[in-house]
């Protein structure tokens, strides 16, 4: 009783006088004891309880100043106590700078890692996009029925845009754009830019005003036969005119048309489809679109009202849909419609592959971190036993636990902040080095398309996120911060915990700090340590394996071409100034001048170049049946015999075009082996008649000839039916020259720049590539998924191997007495051997079969990144085990074998 | 002009200026309830020490540990000059106005 009145009367006073209030109580309770007997004392104190309690909050009130001042003191105690725990820690770091190099690097390796990719990822994924309240911007899509049943979302016609938003009441403003090549010419040299094509509601929609000028009218964006007038982007502005304000009543050939300048949009703006630098008005570019339903060229970008969220636009749009469908629909209605559906800019900023590709690598550079807080951890524990004896000097002095934690938590938030500002260093120099391989920050991070998935311009995610976005911005750093603080307590609870457990006297009775009271079998945390090590390794080696084998599987396979020395430029004769007469002229015209530049093997022209998105397709019959009867969508291109020479796309049967294949001659068409294989199965194409809903072959043509499949989609994507069409019967003006070399293509751009210039100086040559670099282009998604995830799995090996070997290394030198005395008793080699690769076997296998069942697990977000190749490959998965298995054993028995050199009597004198 | 003081801060001074150098939270209280006769609390003498140390009238130390307090120390309190001569002004104060009438205030 006695003890739980002196409890309240402790509680009840202020800190600062509770000792001397209690042994006040103490002091006087005994005297009453002694005077007048327990019992009075009792009751004394009890009444002492009750006006100790009921005086208590005036004692707190008048105690507060003077506990504020302490109070004070005692932080600046502390203060000053952390400082000297920094001084320590710095003046140890100072006396190991082996190991704080290793530590310090191995962070910085891998905050960096983390910082550069998180630099992409906000750059992709999380920036906010560059207009007005952006938040509120959508994208809307047409919704068709695809022939192989189901809903895709594609872009807009002219009219089934305007059939749409008739009294709609879910948006404040809407638009239509396209982005496109525009040739420049007139003032300056004839240049290519991308531009967009646009309603005059565009610049509003994303909330853009002029510098200079003004906007299109209503008239001129959506009437027919209006004055040509386009708007320039700022770089235009700048680049082309100086900066001149009276660009104003300055014109400009666009395409070969006289458009004047009105407007000058502000600095950084590239419109939606990411770099843009002219706008052109819709009615006045594309004025057959006015009125085609069934032209669908143009994205859709909406801004929603404040009032309406996305939901309500969506199920709106399900209405609006329906409009659109009883307008332009052909035959009876079905459950298959048209329809819309919208989604935030911020949700197609990227497609979904480019988005799961770069949260995946994100995720494969954690787990570098993660292996690398593991081994630093591995690496402070080793030093904390180490520094048991220090550690139970400071005890028996008197030094607390938590005291001993904070020192070591001190050394580790000291190791992870330079760590981390190494880690920044390493980010800017990692995305400097990306910055030199993308040397052009306008370099855009197209659009890539899964395989098999059809490709619409425009209508997958959008593709305005450029290099030139990528940098180490407050997001970032903050990142880089927060990471650096989950390190810091990852690696230092461990270390702290084992350092504050040190019981001082035993550790103090052994001499130099080592104990041979604890065997090999005991090495448990640090065995947990290099088994979890070793699972998050194999997890990163299995998903570089898969894509590394993805990526040679894409390599080899053929596109059906032979790319070496092969190069192609795009050449748009505009229809302004070349007709069906002086169009084949000029290119039969190039053509010749081409053939004759020394190194030139072939020349040709062709529609479609191979990896390059898909080309044009139309409908395929075969007469005397009708067109109607039955709809096939066939790939469409047009040729001369120089492309399929220049490309060695192999003639397999029949014969290429000739020269003779001219208008006047009766109509041929050549097919590839696809189409070849699907029209007539077991048969021979030649000699038969198809007709094609394009270039004026309704009539029917006679298949002359049959060539090897090329893919022109995707490399991933396999090749479909296609039709040639010989460019001498089917002019077009827009065309690819193809042009192969005996030698190397260097010095032929400037060559056929030359030629072209001679024939037409204002015609601008577009995309000149050659077709190794296409094939790079095609390709990169995959090259540089693989050779990132490559990197950090050798960095993880490297770490894994480097943790193992610490650990292992350490064992040993802490066990040399043991291992001398099992010697001197006769233990042979094999028996030392045995004794320490034993355990790690153990460890290794538990961490392989670990690292294998997750690996099962996680490999399956890589599955629409890989080609041909399940993300399960029993064969990738047990090499890199065994690979992993090699590296995890090699990292033991280097320790092992100077295990084996222990002499005995040195190391039995030693103890 | 000396601090005015309370009249149990004057008491809590007598006590003090009573026990000298070795005064401390259980004696002072000691010789105010032999003193008045009356019980009290020792937080009463706390927190009238808290004052009297903010108005700089006294000046604490804790001394030693001490066993037959389980170890706790004492907190010894001693009176500084101005609380010397605040005690001095309340005491003239009081016996000026006290001065010729003693016997009457004895008979009461």
């Amino acid at each position: 009783m006695k003890r739980l009145a002196l409890f309240l009367i402790g509680i009840a006073t202020p800190s600062i006088d509770r000792e001397a209030v209690v042994g006040d109580t103490i002091e006087r309770f005994d005297e009453l004891c002694a005077t007048e007997g327990e019992r009075a004392a009792q009751d004394w104190l009890w009444r002492e309880a009750r006006r100790v309690l009921a005086t208590s909050p005036q004692h707190r009130l008048a105690a507060r100043p003077a506990w504020h001042q302490a109070e004070v003191q005692r932080r600046s105690g502390v203060t000053s106590s952390i400082l000297q725990d920094v001084r320590y820690a710095l003046r140890w770091f100072r006396r190991s700078p082996g190991f704080t190099a290793v530590a310090v690097l191995t962070l910085a390796l891998g905050i960096g890692a983390n910082t550069a990719i998180f630099a992409v990822v906000n750059a992709v994924l999380l920036k906010p996009l560059p207009f007005a309240s952006a938040d509120r911007l959508m994208l809307v899509h047409l919704l068709m029925p695809m022939r192989e049943g189901g809903l895709n979302e594609t872009i807009w016609s002219f009219p089934k845009y305007r059939t749409l938003i008739e009294g709609q009441q879910v948006f404040e403003d809407t638009a239509l754009f396209a982005g496109r090549p525009y040739s420049l010419s007139g003032d300056g040299d004839p240049e290519v830019v991308q531009g967009e094509v646009i309603t005059e509601t565009y610049p509003s929609v994303l909330g853009v005003r002029p510098i200079l000028g003004r906007l299109f009218t209503s008239d001129e964006a959506s009437r027919a036969g209006a004055t040509p007038v386009a708007i320039i982007s700022h770089s235009l502005w700048v680049r082309r005119y100086g900066s001149d304000s009276a660009v104003l009543n300055r014109t400009l050939q666009v395409d070969g048309v006289t458009y004047s300048v009105i407007g000058v949009l502000p600095r950084g703006f590239t419109g939606l489809s990411g770099n843009a630098e002219i706008w052109t008005p819709l009615g006045v570019t594309d004025a057959s679109s006015l009125s085609g339903p069934h032209d669908h060229s143009y994205s859709m970008a909406a801004r929603r009202r404040p009032d309406a969220s996305e939901a309500a636009v969506v199920s709106a749009l399900q209405v609006y849909g329906t409009r659109v469908d009883d307008a332009y629909r052909e035959g009876p209605r079905t459950a298959a419609s048209s329809s819309a559906t919208a989604r935030s800019v911020y949700d197609s900023r990227v497609d979904a592959d480019l988005r799961r590709a770069v949260l995946i690598i994100l995720g494969a550079v954690g787990f570098v971190l993660l292996i690398a807080c593991v081994n630093l951890t591995n690496l402070l524990v080793v030093k904390s036993v180490a520094r048991s004896r220090e550690v139970a000097i400071r005890v028996s002095l008197g030094a607390g636990r938590a005291r001993v934690a904070r020192q070591f938590l001190i050394e580790s938030v000291l190791l992870a902040g330079a760590g981390g500002i190494a880690g920044v260093a390493v980010a800017s120099l990692l995305l400097a080095g990306a910055g030199t391989l993308l040397p052009d920050s306008r370099v855009f991070f197209e659009t890539p398309i899964a395989p098999g998935a059809p490709r619409i311009e425009g209508a997958a995610g959008l593709t305005r996120v450029g290099a030139g976005m990528i940098g180490l911005d407050l997001i970032t750093l903050a990142f880089t911060a927060g990471v650096a603080i989950l390190t810091t307590i990852l690696v230092s609870v461990l270390p702290a915990f084992q350092a504050s457990a040190v019981q001082p006297l035993p550790t103090l009775k052994v001499a130099g700090g080592q104990s041979t009271a604890r065997g090999f079998g005991r090495f448990g945390s640090r065995a947990i340590l290099v088994g979890a090590e070793i699972s998050l390794a194999l997890v990163l080696l299995a998903g570089a394996g898969l894509m590394l084998k993805s990526a040679s599987r894409l390599e080899h396979t053929s596109i059906g071409v032979d790319p070496e020395n092969v190069l192609s430029a795009q050449l748009n004769l505009p229809s302004t100034r070349y007709d069906r007469k002086t169009g084949p002229l000029f290119q039969q015209n190039l053509l010749e001048r081409v053939r004759a530049v020394p190194g030139v093997e072939s020349a040709g022209w062709g529609f479609c170049m191979p990896v390059s998105g898909g080309c044009n397709g139309t409908t395929i019959w075969f007469p005397p049946q009708a067109q109607a009867a039955r709809r096939q969508i066939v790939g469409i291109a047009w040729a001369t015999a120089g492309y399929f020479d220049a490309l060695r796309i192999p003639v397999v049967e029949g014969r290429n075009f000739t020269d003779t294949d001219r208008i006047g001659q009766p109509k041929v068409a050549v097919v590839n082996q696809t189409a070849a294989r699907t029209y007539w199965p077991g048969e021979s194409a030649i000699g038969k008649r198809i007709a094609v809903g394009q270039g004026g072959f309704q009539d029917g043509a006679e298949v002359v000839g049959v060539v090897a499949d090329v893919r022109y989609r995707t490399l991933e994507t396999a090749p479909g039916p296609d039709v040639f069409l010989p460019l001498g019967q089917s002019y077009r003006g827009y065309m690819q020259l193809v042009v192969r070399t005996h030698g190397v293509t260097r010095g032929l751009s400037a060559a056929i720049t030359r030629e072209v210039r001679g024939l037409d100086p204002n015609l601008p040559i577009i995309a000149v590539k050659t077709m190794e670099e296409r094939i790079g282009d095609a390709m990169w998604r995959t090259r540089v998924a693989a050779w990132l995830l490559s990197a950090f799995a050798g960095l993880a090996l490297l770490l894994t191997a480097v943790g193992i070997f610490g650990v292992m290394a350490q064992l040993v030198s802490q066990r040399t007495s043991e291992i001398g005395i099992r010697m001197a008793l006769g233990a042979s080699r094999g028996d030392v051997m045995r004794l320490v690769l034993g355990r790690a076997t153990l460890v290794t296998a538990i961490g392989l079969t670990v690292g294998l069942i997750a690996a099962l697990g996680l490999t399956r977000v890589l599955a629409t990144l890989l080609y041909q190749i399940t993300p399960t490959d029993p064969v990738t998965l047990v090499a890199v085990a065994g690979v992993l298995g090699s590296v995890s054993l090699l990292a033991c028995y280097v320790p092992a074998r100077r295990a084996l050199k222990v002499d005995a009597v040195t190391a039995l004198r030693s103890e | 002009m000396p601090t005015a003081l309370g009249e149990f801060e004057q008491l809590v001074l007598l006590a003090m200026l009573r026990l000298g150098p070795d005064a401390y939270g259980a004696n002072i209280r000691r010789e105010i309830e032999k003193g008045t006769g009356r019980e009290l609390s020792i937080s009463a003498v706390y927190t009238t020490l808290q004052r009297l140390e903010q108005k700089g009238l006294v000046r604490s130390r804790m001394g030693e540990p001490l066993p037959e307090r389980g170890g706790r120390r004492r907190k010894h309190a001693e009176l500084l000059p101005a609380g010397a001569k605040a005690l001095k002004a309340a005491y003239d104060g009081f016996a000026g106005m006290a001065a010729g009438i003693e016997h009457r205030l004895k008979a009461i």
